[in-house]
């Protein structure tokens, strides 16, 4: 025998937005490395800076932080400066 | 930062990669693309640490480079690594949480095998659930007047649609009586509200769970316990009201164990925690709901993102002093959130501990003054990382700049009291996620 249930699953959005652009950019890259603070987290993006320094000729680092377990607040100048950004969740 | 025009590359431990990738889903950006690293990172040495960067910054260059759709299509069906067996063996049949998933669905027609049905797909705390017929659920809804579809909040992580009737099939699921809906209702809404930080509650490793606190009028009418026993078992509307919250956590916001819900240790409140507070034997004729600006007559639910209770047993004190020191000592752990932290910490007053503070003339803020001087974690037990993250978080908190220890609280705010419990000489501390403030939603359609 078979009966109706009801379906106790809450129903989810389904967007599937596309990437920003890769590509194009020219002159100094200004690289965002953007860290939640958990333990070693700063410590893996200084050494990702370091590495990336010997990567890239024309280069600046703009460092970001959160809170442990609390939303992302990004700054004016990192939203607007970045060209690209790393970001770290370690734990 | 992807929506902003900006290519990013995050990183992420493979542990985690389940709940980053429902992130990404939440987000409407399911291909957004992670490199994976493996778990733990928070234990290396800065050798491996420097290893690890290593190894990972190729994969941060590749993810700036490669063109967009080409990452969105690799990253949208890129699934977590699975690392433990996967308990909910048909979990993944079947998509029930997408936009036009049934409604109803069909199953076996006897409690055994709906039980052996629902605990597969992972919709249950494992204790055994009510059958969500569609008879029961439209019991449930009885005549609260509130359309089916009405949306009371998206549940925190994946966002899920709590409607009206997905609260009254998850309230069925429970054991719930029709009369304890319109907390369930005023519950649900009160997860949406952004202090209360919901996102990181339902997917922490810290093993906090929703504390349900009823005030007002419904607590008696819908007999919510708050004497003997109110933080434990036995009372049908604190039973199931607290598990009709679990129930709603996990099939509408999808806190599924060891995927989305990653707590560590877990604990027996994330069952069911949710108690009345106790109004004729307070001292102070003034409940938590009332200082939080509602009225002795209106009815509320207070949601908290705390851990279970530890108790304080003070058989002995005989002044408020005496008793807050010993309340102020429970309080003074270095291991739970609000060490380090900061945030909500509440206090259960029992009712004989309550009188005697009154009797001494000490007010409500008299005792929070008290533990904020009193409740020190003392200097031996802070180790050098733990008061650095302190330094870090609360640096308020700690006596002295060398090697003394640190309060538990600074601010009245964040010392939530209740007063509950029967008789004898026992309160009980509440600690909190601390990244979480305490919200409050009135009961009543």
């Amino acid at each position: 025998m078979v009966r109706e249930l009801m379906n106790p699953c809450g129903i989810v959005a389904n967007e599937d937005r596309p990437l920003a652009p890769r590509g194009g950019h020219e002159g100094k890259l200004v690289i965002g490395l953007f860290s939640n603070q958990k333990a070693n987290a700063d410590l893996f993006l200084d050494n990702i800076q370091a590495l990336l320094a010997e990567r890239f000729d024309d280069v600046e680092f703009l460092r970001g932080y959160k809170a442990a377990s609390m939303p992302a607040d990004f700054s004016d100048e990192f939203l607007n400066r970045c060209h690209v950004v790393a970001a770290a969740f370690g734990d | 930062m992807e929506s902003h025009g900006i290519p990013t590359a995050t990183v992420c431990s493979d542990e985690f990669y389940a709940l980053a990738k429902a992130e990404t889903q939440c987000l409407g950006m399911p291909g957004l693309p992670i490199a994976i690293v493996p778990h733990p990172v928070a234990k290396l040495s800065p050798d491996e640490v420097a290893a690890l960067a290593q190894g990972t910054v190729d994969e941060i260059i590749r993810l700036w480079r490669t063109d967009g759709s080409e990452l969105r299509a690799e990253f949208r069906d890129k699934q977590p690594p699975v690392k433990q067996r996967l308990r909910y063996k048909s979990m993944f049949e079947g998509n029930f949480s997408a936009p036009g998933a049934p409604a109803r669905l069909n199953g076996p027609d006897d409690l055994e095998g709906v039980n052996r049905l629902f605990y597969s797909r992972g919709w249950t705390d494992g204790l055994p659930i009510i059958p969500p017929t569609p008879a029961r659920q439209e019991k449930m809804l009885g005549e609260c007047g509130l359309d089916p579809d009405e949306l009371l909040a998206l549940i925190e992580p994946r966002q899920g649609r709590a409607t009206v009737a997905k609260v009254a099939v998850n309230a069925v699921m429970a054991g719930c009586q029709p009369e304890h809906l319109g907390v369930l209702i005023a519950a649900a809404k009160a997860m949406g509200q952004p202090a209360l930080n919901l996102k990181a509650l339902n997917t922490t490793t810290h093993p906090c769970t929703l504390l349900a606190l009823i005030s007002g009028p419904v607590a008696d009418a819908i007999d919510v316990n708050s004497t003997y026993n109110a933080l434990g078992q036995g009372s049908l509307a604190n039973a199931a009201i607290g598990r009709a919250l679990r129930s709603i956590l996990l099939n509408i916001g999808g806190g599924t164990p060891g995927i989305l819900d990653r707590a560590t240790m877990g604990s027996p409140a994330k069952y069911s925690f949710c108690f009345a507070e106790r109004v004729e034997e307070n001292p102070w004729g003034e409940t938590l709901a009332m200082q939080r600006g509602f009225d002795a007559g209106q009815s509320t639910v207070t949601l908290c993102g705390v851990e279970g209770p530890h108790n304080v047993n003070d058989h002995y004190g005989k002044t408020a002093e005496e008793i807050l020191l010993t309340i102020g000592g429970v309080l003074s752990s270095p291991g739970h959130n609000n060490s380090y932290l900061g945030g909500e910490i509440m206090v259960v007053l029992g009712p004989e501990h309550a009188e005697i503070m009154a009797r001494d003339g000490f007010s409500k803020a008299d005792i929070r003054n008290f533990l904020i001087e009193h409740a020190l974690i003392p200097a031996h037990a802070l180790s050098q990382p733990q008061r650095a993250i302190m330094r870090q978080y609360v640096p308020e908190r700690l006596l002295a700049d060398g090697d003394g220890g640190a309060r538990i609280a600074t601010r009245h705010e964040d010392i939530l009291l209740v007063v509950a419990g029967g008789a004898g000489r026992h309160s009980a501390i509440v600690p909190s996620f601390g990244n979480t403030r305490a919200v409050t939603e009135t009961v009543g359609y």
